[in-house]
């Protein structure tokens, strides 16, 4: 078994999934793809809509999530944030 | 007691000199904190980047402190007291003790990893009332910040075990060094060698921050080529 992920690595698995499906997804590909049980993929995906790292799309068929520029950012960015905090205790 | 520290004369100027440096180097940590912040939305780099700014701040009021209200004592030493300067200028201490507190215990909480907004506030009031309503107020604060930077420090220390990465290891000794100049910073109203010391600590301590921070930059940069 791998080391535990940090918030910051969950958050990025979890925008760069959205990302590899043409930056739309299903709830349940998310769950699937991120190696989260429901309720924590659920709250992350709270915390995720609420800091427009993604948005939320209500269609017939369910639930569609969209990554949006400040989270593909947050992908391209990802080591330095990662670098920063972890290098200044934060992580 | 209101001696807040006492210096030695031969020091006066290089002191200065060195918080403006000390101001710039933390706020240069400041911002970048802010700028990470604005990309990732995690809050502890939001804090970390409030409490540099108070650093900040502190280093600004405490070189203008020593520009316009130290006291000479003969030949040797001159000294920041409460007790030899007009009522107005007792704001430009408080306003130095004031950012100081705010960054430690800014710091601290940050460390924490909590949300409660509460114990933030606990932890100011505590600190301040140990400064306003102490008879030995420099001793008794300086001591509540060093045991704040001890926490600190124990904070850093754990994340270092925990990890490879040098620049961890690095900044967990700038902390460690932080923590010693809070211990000298005590003795401060009554021996001046340890304002030289705090000064010494504070400078090698910022060399490690701030060659950190360049390094992440440096690291930013190469990715981006």
């Amino acid at each position: 078994m791998g080391k535990k992920r940090n918030r910051l690595q969950v958050i990025y698995d979890i925008l760069n999934v959205i990302r590899e499906k043409s930056g739309r997804i299903k709830p349940t590909h998310i769950l699937y793809k991120s190696n989260l049980s429901y309720q924590m993929m659920e709250d992350y995906l709270d915390e995720l809509k609420l800091k427009q790292f993604i948005v939320e799309q209500k269609t017939k068929t369910g639930k569609t999530y969209i990554i949006t520029d400040k989270g593909i950012k947050y992908i391209q960015e990802y080591s330095t944030i990662n670098n920063f905090m972890d290098a200044f205790g934060l992580g | 007691m209101e001696t807040i520290y006492v210096m030695p004369n031969w020091f006066f100027g290089a002191d200065i000199i060195l918080e403006l440096l000390f101001a710039i180097l933390t706020l240069a940590i400041a911002l970048y904190a802010f700028k990470i912040y604005r990309l990732s939305d995690q809050r502890e780099l939001k804090f970390f980047g409030i409490s540099f700014s108070f650093f900040s701040l502190s280093y600004l009021f405490w070189a203008a402190n020593n520009l316009f209200l130290l006291s000479v004592l003969g030949n040797e030493s001159r000294e920041l007291s409460l007790k030899d300067i007009g009522f107005y200028n007792h704001i430009g201490i408080y306003l130095y003790l004031g950012a100081l507190i705010l960054g430690v215990v800014t710091l601290f909480y940050t460390t924490l990893k909590t949300e409660s907004k509460r114990i933030y506030l606990l932890l100011v009031i505590l600190t301040a009332t140990t400064f306003l309503f102490s008879l030995n107020k420099a001793t008794s604060l300086y001591t509540v910040l060093a045991i704040f930077f001890l926490f600190i420090f124990a904070h850093y220390f754990r994340e270092c075990r925990k990890t490879t990465n040098k620049l961890t290891r690095r900044n967990t000794l700038a902390m460690g060094l932080l923590f010693l100049g809070s211990i000298a910073f005590i003795y401060a109203p009554s021996y001046y060698v340890n304002y030289v010391i705090v000064h010494l600590l504070h400078g090698i301590a910022y060399a490690l921050l701030i060659s950190s921070l360049i390094n992440v930059i440096n690291k930013h940069g190469q990715k981006k080529k």
